[in-house]
């Protein structure tokens, strides 16, 4: 029950109707980008607008189909057009693509740039040599447990949810390998990250950072077994392929894309527009799901008839842990009261280097901050009942390996458990219920995991 | 009884050699009467008009460390005398308690524009650099940069050049009063007392320098009394000087605090002269190595002196022009006596510069004459 799953990193919603590109005449690919306003601001949307498209063409399978439709096109511009693709498939960065911008036009409302991708253009090559790790054999074959519950809100079936939690695993597994193989190859990276946990943590930051990208990394995988869960979940166990090549190449992007993390923004409109489109221009990526999230707060601060930026930018994860925080200057400009002048003024506050560098550098250390303290702290609820002997909870969850900074709570009717754990949200949950049996008064139920980094025991 | 009178005028005399050997209490002190007659304005008399007594050094001369002044703003020596301290000027105390005829239409007087006078005033005289409170006219331009030269011009812009610290603040207390004179047909009379206080805003410390004292201004100083007339008929107001109209009441004010202004400049320019060094003398014209950077306006009265060891001996007084680094001026009378007089004919032969060892500089007197009315 082979499949292969090639294209589908095509996954949801990235097929949907992409503006194509037009091919110029030298055989390079171009992609407009528009927003709507006028100003540095609705270039730089622009921009943003339009490294998203291309990044959704090269993924898209339309692409290929134009490609090879185009009659006059020449075998080595459709040679490149494929190894494109496929690069895109398996998790290529846009921003690391050397691409030519255009100056900006007006068209209507809107502001337009038209980015272009030089014929023959390919990223770099990372990390290509695998190493120690068993060269001679390209691929390696883990088998994994992943468990999943429907998700409406996606459009995903429990089976589905599986699957994606047991390719996650699989790739986890094998970075986990990998990064012990490579160790002496960042060593950079490790001497940025202090603490004792900073291997096992780099681990966790780089399997979480694949996560997303697991489908192209697996070459092919196979359905060994599956039952049903409470509460209409889903057990699989598969066993996958995965391609030593590509995820050691995936894993050194993300190594060096650590000053570049995942991250989601959120905060007033006027504020994360620019934030976004600054991100995006800054090579930081933008998602709607990661593990760091940025929020940003403006507020204007009244001086007589003028007003004064405030703006602070906090770095945090899901449960709220603050890895980073940034002010900015507020003493640097005053404007007169308008309805824009809050917008104006993030425009000049973040148009400005010393700001630029000072937002980047605080971002770079919320993340190494994250890595040193030993990963993404975790909570863990389990119901009272479900425990014979709850004053031995704590002392379980400090043996648990990879775990640090386990403080035990009681509230209501639940145990409640706050710990950094170095690993995905699933494995410890898979964990806890190994090490949990003996202090459970029975059959431990599933653990459901909720907002990623939340697990409750019922 | 010849006897008896030798007796008594022997007594006489003891007692008056006993009285006269005895002496009274020092008088060092007399009584002066405490004045609320308003100010007025002092300025320097022209140089023509000086004649030799005239001639003498004005207090607040300030000669030591002259040579240690780099005349550049952002980085000047602090042993510097010439140092012009950086301050924000604040109105204070503008209340006016009380209620009665008029008093209403007084406390809405707004300083506002007043302040930014004084700071433009203040500029000119450059013995203070001065930062604007007008944040307004800031912020607008401000935005005006935003629009027309973007945002990454405007940050950089803005990120390169700072606010200054202001090393203290000067601080104008005012203090308004009205009263109410007549009965049917009446007239008001406003009193503006004004203080000027520079101080420290992180010590607290009130400094002591410059002193330039309380300034006092009537509403008679600036318009006649005919002016401020009004009628009154049942006890209500009927026509004439609209005491009750903040409006009116205000052109009065400004007048009088534009007066009030005018005559603290007056002060400022007395209390802090302008100090130059003579570089030579040829004739009657002398060069001065400093002009508007250190202070020196034009039509400056100055005197000339020589300065050796504590001691000061006048040479002459000179009518002074600055250029921007220097100034020339042209004395007008010299001192009579044997320094003088020996300066002036060697400078009639050529050029005079100081010998080693000494040193001829120029302070000025005051307000140049003729200020009051060409930049007031």
């Amino acid at each position: 029950m082979a499949r292969h799953l090639l294209l589908s990193a095509l996954l949801l919603g990235s097929s949907s109707a992409m503006a194509l590109p037009s091919f110029l005449v030298d055989g390079g690919l171009s992609v407009d980008g528009c927003a709507y306003g006028r100003g540095a601001l609705a270039v730089e949307d622009a921009k943003a607008t339009a490294l998203q498209e291309l990044a959704g063409v090269l993924q898209s399978p339309g692409m290929f189909a134009e490609s090879t439709a185009h009659e006059e096109l020449d075998t080595e511009t459709i040679q490149w057009l494929r190894q494109l693709h496929d690069k895109a498939v398996e998790g290529l960065q846009v921003q690391q693509m050397p691409v030519t911008i255009s100056g900006s036009r007006i068209e209507g409302n809107d502001t337009c740039v038209t980015i272009t991708l030089a014929r023959g253009t390919l990223p770099g090559h990372l990390a290509d040599e695998a190493g120690g790790w068993e060269s001679d054999v390209p691929e390696v074959s883990v088998t994994v447990t992943g468990e999943g519950w429907p998700d409406p809100e996606n459009g995903l079936t429990a089976r589905q949810q599986a699957e994606l939690d047991a390719l996650r695993r699989a790739v986890s597994q094998v970075v986990g390998v990998w990064l012990t193989h490579q160790r002496a190859q960042f060593s950079s990276l490790e001497e940025r990250a202090t603490g004792d946990h900073s291997s096992i943590a780099l681990n966790d930051v780089v399997s979480q950072q694949l996560h997303t990208r697991s489908e192209g990394l697996v070459k092919e995988w196979s359905l060994l077994d599956s039952r049903k869960l409470e509460q209409g979940g889903v057990e699989v166990t598969i066993q996958a392929v995965v391609e030593k090549q590509k995820l050691a190449s995936a894993a050194s992007d993300v190594l060096t894309a650590i000053g570049s993390p995942r991250v989601t923004v959120s905060g007033p409109d006027a504020v994360v527009r620019p934030l976004k489109a600054w991100l995006m221009e800054n090579g930081i990526e933008v998602s709607r799901s990661a593990s760091l999230r940025i929020l940003a707060d403006a507020q204007l601060k009244a001086s007589g008839n003028n007003r004064l930026l405030d703006l602070t930018i906090t770095v945090e994860d899901l449960s709220g842990q603050q890895y980073g925080l940034w002010r900015n200057e507020p003493s640097l400009l005053a404007l007169p009261a308008s309805a824009s002048v809050q917008a104006d003024l993030i425009e000049v506050h973040l148009a400005l280097p010393e700001q630029k560098e000072a937002l980047h550098g605080e971002l770079q250390r919320a993340f190494q901050a994250m890595v040193a303290q030993g990963g993404l702290v975790r909570e863990v609820r389990v119901r009272k009942a479900l425990l014979r002997e709850p004053d031995k909870l704590h002392a379980m969850l400090t043996t648990l390996g990879g775990a640090r900074d386990v403080s035990v709570v009681t509230e209501g009717n639940y145990h409640r458990a706050s710990l950094r754990y170095a690993g995905a949200t699933g494995e410890l949950a898979s964990a806890l219920r190994q090490s949990l049996r003996p202090i459970a008064a029975g059959t431990l139920p599933q653990a459901k995991i909720s907002r990623e980094y939340e697990i409750i025991f019922e | 009884m010849m006897k008896k009178i030798a007796h008594a005028t022997v007594i006489a005399l003891v007692v008056s050699v006993v009285s006269a050997c005895q002496s009274g209490p020092a008088r060092q002190t007399v009584d002066a009467m405490s004045s609320n007659r308003a100010s007025n304005a002092t300025v320097a008399r022209s140089a023509y008009d000086f004649r030799d007594d005239d001639i003498k050094v004005p207090a607040y001369f300030d000669t030591q460390g002259l040579q240690k002044c780099t005349f550049d703003p952002a980085n000047e020596s602090e042993g510097c005398p010439l140092k012009k301290p950086v301050v924000r000027i604040y109105f204070s105390g503008t209340d006016v308690g009380g209620e009665g005829q008029g008093v209403e239409a007084l406390r809405s007087y707004d300083d506002k524009q007043l302040l930014f006078m004084l700071e433009n005033q203040f500029a000119g005289i450059n013995r203070f650099r001065i930062i604007t409170r007008d944040d307004d006219v800031i912020a607008a331009e401000k935005q005006t940069f935003l629009e027309q030269q973007g945002a990454a011009a405007l940050a950089q812009r803005a990120s390169q050049q700072k606010v200054l610290q202001p090393d203290f603040i000067v601080k104008l207390d005012t203090l308004r009063t009205v009263k109410s004179e007549g009965s049917i047909t009446g007239w008001m009379d406003y009193t503006l007392e004004l203080t000027t206080a520079v101080l420290n805003p992180f010590t607290r410390e009130l400094m002591s320098y410059p002193n330039l004292g309380k300034i006092r201004v009537k509403s008679e100083d600036v318009r006649d009394r005919s002016e401020l007339k009004y009628v009154m008929v049942n006890n209500r107001y009927a026509t004439g000087f609209r005491y009750h109209d903040a409006a009116h009441v205000n052109a009065v004010i400004n007048d009088m605090a534009s007066r009030g202004i005018d005559i603290l400049l007056t002060r400022m320019l007395s209390e802090m002269p302008a100090t130059a060094q003579v570089l030579g003398i040829k004739g009657n014209q002398v060069s001065l190595d400093r002009g508007q950077n250190a202070g020196v306006l034009p039509n400056e009265t100055m005197i000339i002196f020589q300065y050796e060891a504590g001691f000061v001996e006048p040479i002459g007084v000179a009518h002074v022009n600055p250029s921007r680094n220097s100034a020339t001026g042209e004395i007008i009378r010299w001192k009579s006596g044997s320094l003088a007089g020996d300066i002036k004919k060697q400078a009639a032969k050529g050029i005079y510069r100081p010998g080693q060892g000494v040193k001829i500089f120029a302070v000025s007197v005051g307000t140049p004459a003729g200020f009051l009315e060409s930049r007031t």
